[in-house]
């Protein structure tokens, strides 16, 4: 397990365990991913980093789509 | 408290530009279209984190309804560009010739004025300690296209 794995796997724990660490966790995870996401693009090839990020980009539209469904709906 | 938001937020933007530039492996080396590609993905993974904040904070009613609508707008235009920056890496070979960085430049402005507007997203929510996290996810988004718009000079 790497230093940001370490990381990652505390942040339930401390946002649990310390008062009023949720709001910085939320944002810690966030910036965890980002950084595995980049770390993990030393393993793949080129082909694979396009196709993953043609991948999250659909997901991402997807996401974006349902939320303005939902904002322009009235819904919550 | 607040502080320590703050303080969060620095060492995290800090070991985001580390990655980004120098730390992540040697990207200096990569050729042109693998960091085109890096950048495209950090982008589209930056939003799908941009998104999920954006979610949070609306579910904790930290921004309003009409300040998550012009984040998620900005944000949909973003991801749109990208996808069409994405789709013209693809494209790529080897070096690109002149006309290839004349396209890419095209595609960046066209990524870089949705990210100003996600920007101008941001600027307008009221609750500081939104503003703040927000702000930190999108200075991944904006040192992604410092490396795109190296590519294409």
């Amino acid at each position: 397990m790497n230093f940001v794995d370490l990381i990652q796997g505390l942040l339930p724990l401390v946002s649990q365990v310390v008062p009023g660490t949720a709001q910085a966790t939320l944002l810690a995870s966030a910036a965890i991913n980002i950084i595995k996401l980049i770390q993990s693009q030393s393993n793949m090839t080129t082909d694979e980093i396009l196709q993953r990020a043609g991948t999250t980009l659909d997901e991402n539209e997807k996401m974006l789509i349902a939320d303005l469904a939902r904002l322009q709906g009235g819904g919550t | 408290m607040r502080d320590r938001r703050t303080l969060v937020g620095l060492v995290l933007v800090l070991a985001l530009a580390c990655l980004s530039f120098k730390c992540g492996g040697g990207q200096a080396s990569d050729d042109p279209v693998r960091k085109a590609a890096k950048a495209a993905d950090t982008i589209a993974g930056s939003i799908t984190e941009m998104i999920k904040l954006k979610r949070q904070l609306a579910q904790q009613k930290t921004i309003t309804p009409d300040e998550e609508l012009a984040l998620t707008n900005a944000l949909l235009k973003a991801n749109t560009a990208d996808k069409a920056f994405l789709a013209a890496t693809k494209q790529l070979r080897g070096t690109p010739t002149s006309a290839d960085k004349s396209n890419l430049a095209t595609l960046f402005s066209t990524v870089s004025a949705a990210v100003n507007e996600i920007d101008a997203g941001v600027l307008g929510v009221k609750n500081p300690d939104a503003k703040t996290k927000l702000t930190t996810i999108l200075n991944s988004i904006k040192a992604s296209l410092a490396v795109i718009s190296s590519l294409t000079q």
